[in-house]
């Protein structure tokens, strides 16, 4: 009872500690407020050129696409960052890892509070997403309501990756600003890399962030989504199990 | 704590330290600055991990059973950290999660046993040293431990902070037969309270004593401690 209450009373800390923090909420804000300003944009575009009502109805679609490119994993980047290094600085760590709880359940509840994270602001900017479409003159975004459902519940797989690979990261530096930035740098040259070496995207886990696309329509095999999941699955493992290995063996 | 070795690469650290801390005793642990004292505490409290050894707590191994050994047992170590942008109440709500048995109203018990009860709903970030170290006293006694660890737990208060500390650790020894193992270089702070007391020098336990050992030798702990350092100083010397 004990063992599974501090797990569960952990996770619940870090969701706390992520959500005091000015920068969370500053993320959630942005992600409810830019479908709103695209919605006013189209909608201002349709009433001048007024052939763009097919654009308003893939709203949901086209938020996802832009937030999984860059905003998201950004943001993924920080809680990363401010989860482990972070607190790593301010020494903060130690308030925890003097508590009954074991490290391993440390690690897993701030993976978990970073998990609930993603499915948060995912699920906020669907919403908002929707609700901005609906103001769309000629839109039909009820009409694909289901489609985007099923993008943004595939989209949490790739974004979970990404954040994973950045707590790894998070796991060699003893401040926020080098996790930072390694994980932008690392971020930026695995978009680019594709450009000059295109064989390169078929294994990058950062070529995954628009995985939702296979999930819109029939264009895609169920063998080929079904073998992207396990290479994305893949890298979440790897990246979990050699991020806890580090912090296991930190001495503080 | 039994031949408990932790070596840096700089050759410094703990070497081959064992003792036992009976409960309700006040155990203080004092040495130079290097002796290995803080180096010790994080053993102790699963920080760190020690090369050689075995440390016990309540008869489980920190090492290998982590969360039963830290139960019942509160601590400062090294300097007293919060998170900066909550409050007292909200950083003491965060440690008492852990501890499912625990009432509400003990967050506000505690802050009112370390005197920051007026200042619960203020951001931490704008305390002094002194009310954060207070906090860190809170933190550590919140879960009503049987034994508590702090490391230099007067740092940063003033006169009458350090006052109410010693008391405060006093009447709990007393009241509840909590352990307390309290490393500082207070040696003063130390003699008012310690019933036992560990000499440390070089990361090995130079002397273990009791109270009526220096009392009854008519020392102070002070002129204790500084014979036991002079004396360990004089068979390094002979060593070499």
């Amino acid at each position: 009872m004990m063992m599974m209450n501090s797990l569960y009373a952990n996770t619940l800390n870090e969701m706390e500690k992520l959500w005091k923090r000015r920068r969370t909420k500053g993320s959630l804000l942005l992600t409810l407020l830019v479908p709103a300003a695209a919605a006013m944009l189209l909608s201002a575009l349709q009433t001048n050129a007024g052939v763009l009502g097919s654009l308003g109805s893939s709203l949901p679609l086209m938020m996802l696409s832009l937030f999984t490119f860059a905003p998201l994993p950004v943001v993924l980047f920080m809680a990363a960052a401010d989860s482990f290094s972070g607190e790593a600085a301010a020494r903060t760590i130690k308030l925890v890892l003097v508590r009954p709880i074991a490290r391993t359940k440390v690690f897993a509840s701030k993976v978990l509070a970073i998990a609930v994270y993603v499915a948060v602001l995912l699920a906020a900017l669907w919403i908002a997403s929707v609700i901005s479409g609906l103001f769309v003159p000629k839109a039909n975004v009820a009409g694909s309501l289901l489609e985007s459902a099923i993008a943004y519940t595939a989209a949490f797989v790739p974004m979970m990756a990404v954040g994973l690979m950045a707590v790894f990261v998070a796991q060699c530096f003893s401040n926020t600003t080098g996790a930072m930035t390694l994980s932008l740098l690392i971020y930026a040259a695995a978009k680019l890399l594709p450009f000059v070496l295109p064989q390169v995207s078929v294994w990058s886990v950062f070529s995954y962030t628009d995985w939702h696309v296979l999930w819109i329509g029939n264009a895609v095999s169920a063998v080929k989504l079904l073998s992207s999941f396990f290479l994305l699955l893949a890298y979440c493992i790897m990246a979990y199990t050699a991020g806890w290995i580090v912090f296991d063996r930190k001495q503080w | 704590m039994k031949q408990v070795a932790k070596l840096y690469n700089n050759g410094r650290g703990v070497r081959n330290v064992s003792f036992d801390v009976a409960q309700g005793d006040i155990f203080g642990l004092i040495g130079p600055n290097g002796a290995g004292k803080t180096t010790l505490l994080k053993m102790l409290t699963g920080l760190m991990r020690p090369d050689r050894g075995t440390i016990h707590i309540f008869g489980h191994s920190v090492t290998e059973r982590f969360e039963q050994a830290m139960e019942r047992v509160g601590c400062i170590v090294e300097t007293a950290d919060a998170y900066d942008y909550m409050s007292a109440y909200d950083n003491l709500k965060l440690s008492a999660r852990f501890y499912p048995d625990l009432p509400r109203s003990r967050i506000g018990q505690a802050l009112e046993q370390v005197g920051l009860a007026q200042y619960a709903n203020e951001r931490v970030g704008g305390y002094s040293l002194g009310m954060k170290q207070r906090l860190a006293l809170a933190s550590a006694l919140l879960s009503n431990p049987r034994m508590v660890v702090l490391d230099e737990p007067t740092n940063g208060l003033d006169i009458e902070g350090m006052v109410d500390i010693r008391n405060t650790i006093r009447r709990l020894a007393q009241e509840h037969e909590i352990t307390f193992l309290i490393s500082s270089h207070m040696i003063h702070d130390l003699s008012l309270i310690a019933n036992r007391v560990g000499i440390m020098n070089k990361g090995s336990l130079i002397r273990l004593g009791e109270a009526n050992e220096w009392l009854r030798d008519g020392m102070t702990l002070e002129q204790y401690v500084v014979t036991h350092l002079q004396a360990s100083k004089e068979a390094d010397d002979d060593d070499e």
